[in-house]
This record gives C-alpha cells, sequence and structure tokens, in this order.
C-alpha cells in the first residue's frame, strides 16, 4: 500500500511539473540555490521538456524570419520605378558624399601635411635638444610617475625614464617601482631641471640609504607602511630576549644578540612590516628557514628560526602580507619564537627603537 | 564502572601518546646546537684549517662594535680559497681591508677604504677583482692592486658576484629578480630571469642552477639561451629524497662553485617541519651530472644571512667553510669529501 501511494505521488508531482514548467522556472529565479541544483536534475531526468521548448521557440524564431523577408520583398514588388529613382537618388546621394569625402581627404591631407611638418619640426627640436638631457637626483619620497609628472609634464611618461636608464639602472626594468635616494636619472630632453629644493639627499651621503631615512627612526608610519602592523599576528605581551649583550641561553657564554626575540608559538603568522622587496629567504644552518626583506623606506628586517616562508627572492611584498610561520628551526633554542632584527642603513638597530608595536612590549 | 572504563583506556592512550613522542624525540641529537636526525650521526665533521683572531690588527679580522642601541658586526663577509694550498682571501670589511692569510698569518692587504662597506667580491684569472657594496649598489672593478678602474652603479641589495669570464661579471640581484650580465666595462649585456635557484656560477654550459627549495626531488640544472629561446634550462642531474619520512622536505642547497679539472660541487639539506636535519649532503659531480663523490656533513650553525656564501668549492677539491665565535676567532674550516 505504502509502495502504491509513493508511486501516485510521484506520477502525480511528474505531472505538475510537465503541466507547469513556467512556474518551476519562476521558483528557480526566486531562489536561485535551490534553482540550480533543480535544473540540473531536470534537464538530466527530463529533456524533453526542454526540447520542446527549444522546438518552440525556433519556430516562433523562423516566422518571425519569414515575416521580415516578406517585408523586405513587399517594398520591392509594388512599383519598379520607385526602386529605380530611390536607387538614382541613392546613387547621386551617393556621388555627393563621395564628392565630399574627397574635399575631406583633401582637407585631411592638408592637415597631415601641416601635422608631419610640425612633427619634423619637433624632431629638429629634439634633435636640437637631445643634448639636452636632464639629470635628476633621486629624493626620498619619489617614484618614477612623480618625476613623470613634475619634470616632464606627464605622469604616463614614466617608462621613458626606464628606457634612458636601464644600462645604468638596470633592476628598474623588472621593478619601475623601486628607485633609491642618490640615484642620478637621465630624463628625456625637454624635461625641466630639478630645483635646488628638491636635489640630492639632504646632509646624507649620496647613494645610500639614509637618503630614505629623514625621518626620526619610527615615529610615524611613512609610505611604505612602515609601523602600521605587528611582525607577527597575534603579537606576544613580552619579548623573551632584548637586543643587546647577553648570556646565550644554550651555550652560556656572552654574547651580542643582534635582534629580538619574540615568543610566539609554531605556525604564528608574520607580516611584512611594510611594502617592499624580497632580498634573501632560504634555509641556513643558524637561522632555519628565514626571509629578509628590503623595504621601501630603506629599512630591512630579518625573521628566521620559521616554519615556512611563502615568498620568494625578487618578490614584492605589501605591508601586513603575509610571509612565513614561525618555529624553532636552525641553532637549537628553548622554545619556538622569532628571531627578528632591524636593519637601518645597513646596520643593525634594536628593533624597540624603530618597531611602535615593539617598543611598548614588556 | 563506565567512568573508570573511559579513564583507564584514556590512560592508556595517553601513555602510548606520551611513549611514542619520547621515541621520537630520542632519534635525534644535538650537535654543534643543531638537531640531527640519527641517520646523521656518522656524518664527516669539518676539520680546522686556520683561526683567525678577532679585532682590528693587520693579523686580525673582523671587530665588533656594539652597544645597545647599535651594532656594527665584525665578522668578514666573506672569503675565497686561492690556488696555492692553505691559502685564503678573507674579505674583513669592517676593517675596509681584503687580507689574503696563508696558514692562519697574512701574507698581504688590499685598502678598501674607498668602497665604503663591501659584502662581496670576486677574482678573476689575470688577478683583477670585483668588489660589491649593496648598500650604495656600486660594483668597483680593479686591477689586482685594487686600484679602481670602473664603478658600475645600480646593484643595491644584489646579493653575490662572480667573474663569468675575466671580462664578464654575475650577479645575483633581487631587485632584477634574477641573474644579471655585465660587462666590467659597465654596460649591462643581459638580465636571466630566474628564481633563487639559479646561481652565478657559470660554465662552458652556461649558468648552473640548483633547484630544491620544497619538495623531495632537486635539480642540477644549466641555463643557456642557446639551448632554446623559449626553454632555456636543461636538468643536468636529478636528486630524489629516496626514503623520505614523513614531512621530510629539501629545504636548502647551494652550489659552491668548480675545482680545478671543472667538476661542479654543492650541497643539499633535508629538514622536517620541525627543522632536525636528515640530510647536510655535499656532492661532487662532473659537468655530465655524473655523481663522482657525495658525503653527509656536520655543520657549526652560526646565523648570518647576510654573507653571500657560506660554503667555497677550493681548486682542489675540498669544500671550505668556516665558523666564528663572534668574540674571540674566525676559524676556516675544510670538508674533504672521501
Amino acid at each position: 500500500m505504502r509502495k502504491n501511494n509513493v508511486l501516485l505521488s510521484l506520477l502525480a508531482l511528474s505531472i505538475a511539473l510537465y503541466m507547469s514548467p513556467v512556474s518551476f522556472a519562476e521558483q528557480e529565479a526566486a531562489d536561485p540555490f535551490g534553482g540550480v541544483s533543480i535544473t540540473q536534475e531536470e534537464t538530466s531526468s527530463d529533456d524533453g521538456l526542454e526540447t520542446n521548448n527549444t522546438e518552440v521557440n525556433t519556430e516562433a524564431a523562423t516566422s518571425e524570419g519569414g515575416d521580415s523577408k516578406v517585408t523586405t520583398t513587399s517594398n520591392v514588388d509594388p512599383d519598379a520605378k520607385k526602386v529605380e529613382d530611390w536607387l538614382k537618388d541613392g546613387l547621386t546621394q551617393n556621388d555627393e558624399k563621395k564628392d565630399e569625402k574627397k574635399e575631406e581627404k583633401k582637407d585631411d591631407d592638408k592637415k597631415d601635411e601641416k601635422k608631419e611638418e610640425k612633427k619634423d619640426n619637433d624632431k629638429k627640436d629634439e634633435k636640437k635638444e637631445e643634448a639636452k638631457t636632464v639629470e635628476y637626483t633621486v629624493v626620498s619620497g619619489d617614484c618614477l610617475s612623480a618625476i613623470a609628472g613634475s619634470q616632464m609634464g606627464d605622469y604616463s611618461r614614466w617608462p621613458e625614464i626606464v628606457e634612458l636608464n636601464k644600462d645604468k639602472y638596470p633592476s628598474l626594468v623588472s621593478n619601475p617601482n623601486l628607485i633609491y635616494p642618490g640615484w642620478t636619472l637621465t630624463l628625456p630632453a625637454g624635461s625641466k631641471p630639478q630645483s635646488s629644493g628638491n636635489s640630492g639627499n639632504s646632509g646624507s651621503s649620496s647613494g645610500s640609504y639614509s637618503g630614505t631615512i629623514s625621518a626620526k627612526v619610527g615615529e610615524a608610519i611613512d609610505s611604505s607602511g612602515w609601523n602600521s602592523v605587528n611582525p607577527c599576528e597575534p603579537m606576544p605581551s613580552r619579548i623573551s630576549s632584548e637586543f643587546g649583550w647577553r648570556i646565550h641561553p644554550c651555550t652560556g657564554e656572552r654574547k651580542f644578540h643582534n635582534g629580538v626575540d619574540l615568543p610566539i608559538p609554531s605556525g604564528t603568522r608574520l607580516n611584512a612590516m611594510a611594502n617592499g622587496t624580497v632580498t634573501a629567504c632560504g634555509f641556513e644552518s643558524g637561522g632555519g628557514n628565514y626571509v629578509r626583506i628590503r623595504y621601501d623606506n630603506g629599512y630591512e628586517t630579518f625573521y628566521c628560526h620559521l616554519q615556512s616562508f611563502n615568498v620568494k627572492v625578487g618578490e614584492r611584498v605589501l605591508c601586513g602580507q603575509e610571509v612565513a610561520k614561525s618555529d624553532n628551526t636552525g641553532q637549537w633554542t628553548t622554545g619556538a619564537h622569532l628571531h627578528m632584527e632591524v636593519k637601518v642603513n645597513g646596520e643593525r638597530v634594536n628593533p624597540r627603537d624603530v618597531v611602535t608595536t615593539i617598543k611598548n612590549l614588556k | 564502572m563506565l567512568n573508570k572504563k573511559v579513564l583507564a583506556v584514556a590512560t592508556g592512550v595517553l601513555c602510548s601518546l606520551s611513549v611514542s613522542i619520547g621515541f621520537a624525540e630520542a632519534e635525534f641529537k644535538m650537535i654543534n646546537l643543531l638537531r640531527y636526525y640519527k641517520t646523521m650521526y656518522n656524518a664527516t665533521p669539518y676539520t680546522q684549517l686556520m683561526q683567525i683572531g678577532i679585532g682590528g690588527g693587520l693579523e686580525n679580522v673582523g671587530g665588533i662594535e656594539q652597544d645597545t642601541k647599535h651594532l656594527s658586526r665584525g665578522l668578514p663577509m666573506a672569503f675565497r680559497p686561492t690556488k696555492n694550498p692553505n691559502e685564503v682571501w678573507v674579505l674583513d670589511s669592517i676593517n675596509e681591508s681584503l687580507k689574503l692569510f696563508k696558514s692562519g698569518r697574512i701574507n698581504r692587504r688590499i685598502n678598501l677604504s674607498k668602497m665604503g662597506f663591501i659584502q662581496d667580491f670576486a677574482i678573476n684569472d689575470e688577478g683583477n677583482m670585483a668588489f660589491l657594496n649593496r648598500n650604495n649598489g656600486n660594483i668597483y672593478v680593479t686591477d689586482n692592486k685594487g686600484n679602481i678602474s670602473n664603478t658600475i652603479p645600480g646593484f643595491q641589495d644584489a646579493n653575490s658576484i662572480e667573474f663569468a669570464s675575466n671580462k664578464e661579471l654575475l650577479v645575483v640581484s633581487p631587485l632584477s629578480k634574477g641573474v644579471v650580465r655585465v660587462s666590467t666595462e659597465g654596460p649591462v649585456l643581459a638580465v636571466y630571469e630566474a628564481d633563487q635557484s639559479l646561481s652565478n656560477y657559470s660554465s662552458e654550459k652556461g649558468i648552473w642552477g640548483l633547484e630544491c627549495f620544497g619538495g623531495t626531488l632537486a635539480k642540477l640544472y644549466v641555463r643557456n639561451p642557446d639551448f632554446s629561446f623559449d626553454n632555456p634550462v636543461k636538468v643536468i642531474a636529478e636528486f630524489p629524497l629516496k626514503g623520505a619520512y614523513q614531512g621530510v622536505e629539501y629545504k636548502g642547497g647551494n652550489i659552491y662553485g668548480f675545482d680545478e679539472e671543472g667538476n661542479i660541487y654543492f650541497g643539499l639539506v633535508a629538514c622536517d617541519l620541525d627543522g632536525i636535519i636528515y640530510r647536510d649532503r655535499i656532492y661532487k659531480c662532473d659537468q655530465n651530472g655524473k655523481v663522482l663523490k657525495e658525503m653527509d656533513v656536520i655543520d657549526n650553525g652560526i646565523i648570518s644571512p647576510d654573507l653571500p656564501r657560506h660554503r667555497v668549492a677550493c681548486p682542489d677539491g675540498k669544500i671550505m667553510t668556516f665558523f666564528s665565535d663572534e668574540i674571540k676567532y674566525y676559524s676556516l674550516h675544510i670538508y674533504t669529501l672521501k
């Protein structure tokens, strides 16, 4: 009895489905998630419905097409003279248009000639000015598009700077975003000469990192994003080993500790401290897995004893991007931690002095 | 009763877990502050070649100027053995010198004070030299007495330099995302975009690379544009990590250079997720990739990410490495492949 009931209900349901495909489609529209699965079942299980519908539609389409053919033939058939007139009109109109076009062409040719003359003149001027390329010394905060905008009058002309300087600074080709204070760039002829206000580094040796660090160390968030993110997430509440002289926890020897140790569990997320470029990563016996990043503001961080890293040398990283996970690889220590070093001007400094989020740890 | 049974089962499980963990912990041993898996216990340790005192004197290298706010690490940045036995050039960056030591005594000194803090150097067959200052991005090309003949700018953050020929340098430059071939006269000749597996050691075959980061298969390859424009890389030899334990992968490796006969030397390191070292093996291969010798070695760990290289192949086929207590001495060590 139960089986019969079930069969009956199934039969009734299939009839209902067959009779009301539109309502089914409405359901699909109303409930897209449910609808997708239902339509899939429907198309796979009941192709007849679909094909019937499409047949009807195609028939409708062909009938419309037939109508359009009829209307076109009816326009031609009634009066052949009218058609001839219309064609003549069309031809005369075409002739007039052709004349107009010819005149336009003549005008265009004249314009082109003028343009060519102008171009020739421009080229001559350029040739004259080739010898007058402008030298520009990069200062802190510069980028190629900004230089192109301020000195060449068009932000989009920065590729010309790359082209002119790629032999001198080959890294410009692969990474035009990264330029250094102290670089002397050649700008195309016609560029504005560099004003005294933004030339060279203020009081620092040219070409060194120091030009990029004009502000006092660790005070504010700069354009690279430095000090806007934590080195690791979550951050610990204390530093387990400070920068400076210490008794090594494993050897018992007095040694200088080049960074700070943050006690964090294995697998803790480690972030890029600002926008920058990965300059080294890999494995060494002492540091285990490590990542070294050079930031756009000239700072450099070094994380080691890592479980893994997910960046490559030369890769651009963004402020806050996960670059690695912490662990206790390499030289054995008393527990999992992050050994973090920070360099400014190529020299290691106390991370407490330059990283705001570390400054206040116990 | 039921609770007691559950407790008994839980205790049993915990006991068995602790036993297995204890067993796993006993599988490795600490040597030189590094954790080695039991298969490495019989690996070959280094032998000391020479020991040099740390300090600013002529016979010393390095020197540490430190306070709690600032540190200038004094360890030499690089070393290169010469063709003469027991003779080594040591880059004493902090004392602005390149020093030639033989059996621990200084033989020669080149003044580098005009170049700033140098991170790497290279010497060609004619004795001419090149020095890399990655802070200002300059490569200084000099004669064999250290007189600067040319300065090539644009190599900020470059990691290392090597001579490809007497007139060309190969520079590992992360900012150029690969290796840059540059003439000692100045112009850049080519940029080989590649990941960090491409080294700057080259032979007639091309530039050599070692793909070994992650996974259980390392590949020694040569890159040469003459092979094919689309695929200029040819794999010379593969090194599968056979019988690898679960989670053990190649974590690092480097090419160490060539000996006088042109054989290539390189190393591969395999670790598990905890950093326990399962393999630290040095290979000697001919240029066709045939393994001539291989040996597991014990290292002495030191955190030194700034150094361009930690091991260098000597012309006589030995591998030179270094260690320092960072206070009293800097010593150069040798691995001899058997």
